[in-house]
């Protein structure tokens, strides 16, 4: 058992919350990189999540894979700009600024749930230790 | 019952981390835990291997609830120095060595309360 109900899964939603977060953030900085490592302009970063049932038995939340998104960007022509191709058009990276956006507060929000949940774990065990009172 | 003077045993040298929580009253808390425990053991109350401790595992537990501070400090410096720990972890490990002290506090309670009330009784 735990010391603090629900302290690991609760601490690995925060974890995984935080590396979603990180990879919206990534998306939103990067949003107009038209060339990145190996080629091509820069690719939305999808964060993806699995449960793991730790050794105390609770399942927690482990990050799978920060993968890419294949889809293309969007083709804009741009002659004068240095990634452009042949015929002057530049990919885009395949990042939407209102996705992200909406994104980005599911992500806090779900942050925010998870330190209600150890906000009522703890405050389960003040109640507790106030039994001999 | 036996009232000889009790002795204070000597109270274990807090570390670094912990000196804060001293200045906070833990010093005390820890003299009037042994104090009350040695007492009891004077007294001849307790269990034989609780009194051949003469702690009642409260010395034990203190380094315990100790070990955590310090882990929630080491956490939290390493936090606060960029490392792998993030603002949460320090955050948990510090919410959990409060809830292990607030746990001390109550037992220690508890244990003041037994003590005083073996000296109210009547023989």
């Amino acid at each position: 058992m735990e010391f603090l109900l629900g302290l690991e899964a609760t601490t690995s939603g925060l974890n995984a919350q935080r590396q979603r977060l990180d990879a919206i953030f990534q998306n939103i900085a990067n949003v107009n990189t038209t060339e990145a490592a190996g080629g091509g302009p820069y690719k939305r970063q999808v964060v993806s999540f699995e449960a793991l049932l730790n050794e105390k038995g609770s399942m927690t939340v482990g990050i799978k894979s920060i993968g890419t998104d294949p889809s293309p960007g969007a083709m804009i022509h741009d002659p004068s700009h240095p990634h452009a191709n042949e015929e002057g058009n530049v990919e885009m990276p395949n990042v939407s600024m209102s996705r992200e956006m909406v994104d980005m507060l599911s992500a806090s929000r779900a942050y925010e749930a998870n330190l209600a949940a150890l906000r009522a774990g703890r405050s389960m065990a003040q109640k507790t230790l106030e039994m001999s009172r | 019952m036996n009232q000889s003077p009790v002795q204070l045993p000597k109270v274990d040298a807090g570390t670094a981390s912990f000196d804060s929580i001293y200045n906070l009253g833990l010093n005390s808390l820890k003299s009037s835990v042994s104090d009350a425990s040695k007492a009891l053991e004077v007294a001849g109350v307790g269990s034989p291997e609780a009194s051949a401790g003469g702690d009642f595992g409260i010395k034990s537990f203190i380094n315990e609830v100790d070990a955590k501070s310090k882990a929630a400090e080491a956490i939290r410096s390493d936090a606060l120095s960029g490392g792998s720990s993030s603002l949460h972890h320090a955050m948990i490990a510090s919410q959990e060595a409060g809830v292990s002290f607030s746990l001390l506090v109550e037992m220690r309670n508890k244990l003041l309360e037994t003590y005083q009330e073996l000296m109210r009784m009547q023989i």
